[in-house]
């Protein structure tokens, strides 16, 4: 290769690492980490948790919510109480402090997302968090951007309004 | 299912107190600008009541006009925004996207009643009046042309909570900030489509009137005339 | 390998790079409750029922809490007087809940008095400071405790009230600006009855007014401006006329029929001529049978008015035709004549007008609902609770006095009604408070009065606390019940609960007298709570519409009214030729709201303006002077002198000079000072609270700012086809 050449790939690659360090794809690839290592996998499969136990202002409100402390203890003040995460929980319990949860899935900004309206329509949680049942530490596998709620919006024939989402 | 949103003013009961402007304000996350942008006429208030005086004293008389998005059916705006931020939605309601807009202002421009305002900056809310903003809707930021919605965001709920009960709107499900807090009961809000609706009524009064009705934009907003005399 | 050049170059396109890679993602966090509230769900709001208490008119409201916040507040559709409306005013009681210039903490003054500098420390220590100089007094000389609040309304009142008592101290003060004791008194001269009259707005067929501010600020406007808009629109053939007597085109005079201007004070003088063509040509059944009252009337020939008017003798006679032949028909009066000089001869004057129109428990007329029987197991102190006990301006001037010549070691302070702000200086207010030796002042804004206080005590706004309330009208023995929609967003405690602690340690009758763990206790005493019939009340926003019988009808009995005072109005006519005419601002009200950034930037429903205040003048006026739109004058009284820009009014006579009250605030945070002068000040130290006796002189000056206006003053005038 010529020198020119060689300078011109190295630019582009450059170009590429400074891309991929700084946007969200190399971001995503990553598993955010959390103060307690709740493990989805272990409570969904393997204890056959229906998401909504903990989740339970799905069907009722616009937010999906985090189970609160308390939710945890129900079980946890006596099952698994050897183990250092479920200590961790305990420790949160009896200082009366809350989970401090990193935020995982997130919708893009100006975006009305009610999830009421589509846990009541039906929609199987697993289908916007694929693979949640499978995961450790929750992961967001699919990227959240119009084009993905456009595409089921217009199979299921419901509503593509702009103003139906972002007012 | 369709709805034809509509809004009935009585010019004969408002009083001009100016209620329904800060109900809008408080509804909407509307900014206070402060004096000196006041002074340049950049109120981002989404209905406004206009005074006109008649006559000279003594027999001098004030009129009120409150004035929110006339929702025109040919609307001005919609023509003339090059990235499609405004249109014309199902429900006959004038939508603006906010995260389309790039701030041209030409719809601002066109549009004859003067309704929509324009984010000339960030405007903060100085803590903690921020605790007051509402989470149903958005927070605009600089760059992006605003306006009266109807409160779609009460819309919106009206229709969830429907949905989930299996039913259509029913008249008074839907009540925007402005209509609700109205001291003497001026204004009325409600869906032209349904045959039995409060506006449906409302509209048959023979003082109805449209503001600049000759411009040809069929506004969704109707006045209806003041009157005199003890009788009607 | 690279040279210098070279790795710059491709430096320069990793930085580029890194600038179009867009900005990294800011991790955020999500937390849990740790307990959930009961029968909460995030996201989903929940609506607490309280009173709104941002003026004294008691409408109920609804507020939209979520997740812990106030968001919004709507009128309660369930309660009586306001029935779901609310006004500007209430609505904008959210930035008074979340304003960036509430007191946090107490504070204790930390440089000379009035100079502003205060120090903040904890609530023992303000406690232990209130409590030092409390037990000195109370062994001392009780009686020199001074207690100056605005009209306190429910077991607030009685908790105050029975403090003073139990204390030992008969010094309660209770000012109110517009409060309605003029009215009051008229109404017991001429009704027989000493309470403030329900009028049928919505099935009356004539109305008149005199310089009427019902729709905008006098005693309920919420309640009022429904009622009108009902008589306007809910009858099928009938609108109803309205008439306004006054002398400026104001807000309400604005949704008349007919506005005829009178003189500035002479509104009673006009409803005597209406009065006297009634009773001179037996217009009505009562006028006929009051012909008693021919010779107390005959000076007031529609002629003899007509001069001391200015209202066309024709239509003085035509108006008492109209109104005599559309019954039933209602006289209402208004702020500017019951604060007047003769306030009571006006508001009876006003009053007789119903009595000749028969109209006394008549639909469509006025009537008497007994509103404090809720009460009435109080008994005696019943009046504690509703309605409230106003030492108007008398009581305040007499209280002033005994401030100068020392009687008071001790004061307490508080309400919105800001004395040093609302009451004339000439009258010296802040030079009488600096005779008193300690200040408490209970707030939750720093304002002119509060401000010259020794300790500051924070209280949480009308939104955060339990209290009842009874409105003045509206209903028919209604009380409302307050409760904290939010939990207090700063370290506050409530007047009444600082009271009742204060009570305890000083032991003893106050200890007896108050004799509740907290206020809140003393609410769940009173309406059989917690729980039961209390929960249900809250739940509705009160105790409503279950109304005993209505007060028994006066009895036929001598109408008496007091007779007109002659007085001169301040200030010599060839010095100050125009009459100033004094206003609550329907944005302000008394100042109370100059802080709040939604109503500073309301605009003004007849001028327009925000952010300043103005002076109203005719245009013809105007043009003598060589004034435009927005110049700049100064204002001048034998009193004092201010500065404020023009606002045409062309429905304002042409020798009346009007300005609204609530701008000119010196200590009331940043959005409120510096917005214009305190008209205030023009007004001497009279005999009465007279807002338009005082006369002024115009002359042009120059001013570094300029009146912000929402409509353009050109605009103002094309208006075709809406009537």
């Amino acid at each position: 290769m010529t020198r020119k050449r060689t300078h011109v790939v190295l630019a582009i690659a450059l170009l590429s690492l400074g891309l991929l360090l700084t946007t969200g794809y190399a971001y995503a690839a990553e598993t955010i980490p959390q103060p307690v290592a709740f493990s989805h996998k272990i409570h969904v499969t393997g204890y056959k948790m229906s998401c909504r136990f903990c989740h339970s202002s799905t069907n009722k409100s616009q937010f999906a919510n985090l189970p609160s402390v308390e939710k945890c203890m129900m079980c946890h003040r006596s099952i698994a109480t050897d183990k250092p995460e479920v200590k961790k929980v305990a420790q949160y319990w009896n200082g009366k402090k809350p989970i401090p949860w990193n935020k995982v899935i997130d919708v893009p900004n100006h975006v009305y997302f009610p999830h009421r309206k589509m846990v009541n329509a039906g929609i199987p949680c697993l289908t916007c968090h694929p693979g949640m049942d499978q995961a450790g530490t929750a992961e967001q596998k699919l990227e959240f951007g119009m084009g993905f709620c456009m595409e089921c919006h217009r199979k299921k024939k419901v509503s593509i309004d702009c103003w139906t989402c972002h007012y | 299912m369709k709805h034809t949103w509509a809004m009935a003013i009585d010019l004969d009961r408002c009083t001009g107190c100016g209620a329904c402007v800060v109900a809008c304000n408080a509804e909407n996350n509307i900014p206070v600008i402060g004096e000196a942008e006041a002074a340049k006429s950049r109120l981002m208030h989404w209905i406004r009541v206009n005074r006109y005086w008649e006559g000279e004293f003594p027999e001098a008389q004030a009129i009120y006009l409150p004035i929110p998005c006339m929702q025109c059916e040919r609307a001005p705006c919609e023509l003339v925004c090059p990235v499609y931020a405004t249109y014309h939605n199902e429900d006959g309601l004038n939508a603006m996207v906010y995260n389309r807009c790039i701030g041209t202002r030409y719809c601002a421009n066109n549009c004859p009643y003067s309704v929509r305002v324009f984010n000339w900056y960030d405007y903060k809310w100085e803590k903690p009046l921020d605790e007051q903003l509402s989470p149903d809707l958005t927070v605009r930021s600089r760059g992006v042309m605003e306006k009266c919605t109807f409160c779609i965001q009460r819309i919106r709920r009206a229709k969830e909570a429907a949905a989930e009960e299996g039913r259509g709107i029913r008249d008074g499900d839907v009540v925007p900030a402005c209509v609700q807090t109205c001291p003497p009961g001026a204004m009325v809000f409600g869906d032209l489509a349904d045959p039995h609706s409060e506006i449906t009524r409302k509209l048959k009064d023979p003082r109805r009137f449209r503001l600049m009705e000759h411009l040809g934009t069929e506004p969704r907003v109707v006045y209806l005339k003041r009157q005199k005399g003890a009788g009607r | 390998m690279l040279d210098r050049r070279q790795f710059l170059k491709l430096g320069g396109a990793t930085a580029f790079a890194t600038l179009f890679g867009g900005c990294e993602k800011v991790q955020r966090k999500l937390i849990p409750f740790v307990i959930p509230p009961e029968n909460y769900t995030l996201g989903e709001a929940l609506w607490y029922a309280s009173g709104c208490r941002q003026c004294p008119a008691g409408c109920g409201v609804v507020v939209r809490v979520s997740e812990g916040r106030a968001k919004k507040v709507e009128g309660n559709p369930l309660h009586p007087v306001n029935r779901g409306k609310l006004c500007a005013r209430g609505q904008a009681a959210l930035q008074a809940l979340y304003h960036p210039e509430r007191l946090s903490q107490p504070m204790k003054l930390s440089g000379a008095r009035g100079s502003g500098s205060y120090k903040p420390v904890s609530w023992e220590e303000a406690l232990s400071l209130l409590m030092g100089p409390l037990k000195t007094v109370k062994t001392e000389a009780p009686a020199s405790l001074l207690m100056l609040t605005e009209p306190m309304r429910g077991h607030a009142g009685l908790v105050a009230g029975r403090f003073m008592k139990a204390f030992g101290s008969p010094h309660r003060v209770a000012w109110d600006p517009f409060g309605p004791d003029a009215m009051i008194t008229a109404n017991a001269a001429v009704y027989g009855v000493r309470d403030l009259p329900e009028h049928d707005l919505a099935n009356t067929r004539y109305l008149l007014s005199f310089s009427g501010d019902f729709l905008e600020t006098g005693i309920s406007p919420v309640h009022y401006a429904r009622e009108f808009g009902r008589m306007r629109g809910d009858r099928e053939t009938i609108r109803g006329k309205f008439l306004h007597f006054g002398p400026r085109l104001s807000m309400t005079a604005a949704a008349a029929d007919l506005f005829l201007p009178c003189a500035p004070g002479t509104e009673g003088i006009v409803a005597l001529g209406i009065a006297h063509v009634m009773v001179r040509d037996r217009l009505t059944a009562a006028a006929s049978a009051a012909g008693r009252l021919s010779d107390d009337l005959s000076p007031y020939s529609p002629e003899a008015v007509e001069k001391k008017t200015g209202v066309h003798a024709h239509d003085i006679a035509a108006a008492a035709e109209e109104f005599a032949r559309n019954q039933p028909g209602l006289a209402i009066g208004g702020t500017a004549a019951s604060t007047g000089q003769d306030g009571v001869f006006h508001c009876a004057a006003v009053a007789l007008l119903n009595v000749l129109a028969g109209n006394v428990g008549e639909p469509g007329g006025v009537s008497f609902p007994n509103r404090a029987q809720a009460f009435a197991k109080y008994g005696a102190e019943t009046p504690l609770l509703a309605p409230p006990p106003e030492s108007g301006y008398a009581g305040m001037r007499a209280a002033l006095e005994k401030m100068r010549s020392g009687a008071f070691r001790m004061a307490i302070l508080s309400g919105a009604t800001n004395p040093a702000f609302t009451l004339p200086p000439a009258l010296k207010f802040v030079e009488a408070l600096s005779k008193v030796p300690f200040v408490v002042a209970f707030t939750s804004f720093l304002d002119e009065t509060t401000s010259l206080a020794d300790l500051v005590l924070p209280v949480p706004t009308a939104l955060e606390e339990w209290g009842d309330d009874v409105a003045p009208v509206g209903h028919a023995g209604a009380v409302t019940l307050c409760q904290p929609v939010v939990t207090p967003f700063h370290d506050t405690r409530s007047m009444p609960d600082v009271l009742i602690a204060a009570a305890k340690e000083l032991g003893g009758d106050p200890a007896k007298a108050l004799p509740w763990g907290s206020f809140r206790e003393c609410i769940e005493k009173a309406y059989g709570g917690p729980g039961g019939e209390m929960e249900k009340a809250l739940q509705r926003g009160g105790f409503f519409g279950e109304s005993l019988s209505p007060r028994s009808a006066p009895r036929e009995r001598k109408t008496s009214f007091p007779a007109a005072r002659e007085r001169d109005f301040d200030g010599d006519p060839k010095a100050f030729p125009l009459v100033l005419h004094l206003y609550p601002s329907v944005t302000l009200y008394d100042g109370r709201g100059a802080n709040l950034p939604w109503l500073q930037e309301l605009p003004d429903p007849v001028t327009t303006a925000m952010w300043r205040n103005w002076v109203e003048v005719n245009p013809k006026t105007a043009s003598g002077l060589d004034l435009a739109e927005g110049d700049a004058v100064t204002i001048t009284s034998s009193s004092g002198k201010i500065a404020a820009h023009v606002a045409f009014n062309p429905g304002i006579a042409p020798d009346v000079a009007a300005m609204p009250l609530g701008q000119g605030h010196t200590r009331y945070g940043k959005y409120a000072n510096g917005r214009g002068e305190n008209p205030i000040s023009l007004l001497p130290a009279g005999e009465t609270y007279a807002l338009q006796a005082t006369r002024v002189a115009l002359a042009k000056t120059k001013l570094s700012t300029t009146l912000a206006r929402a409509a353009h003053p050109e605009g103002q005038w094309k208006v075709k086809n809406m009537m």
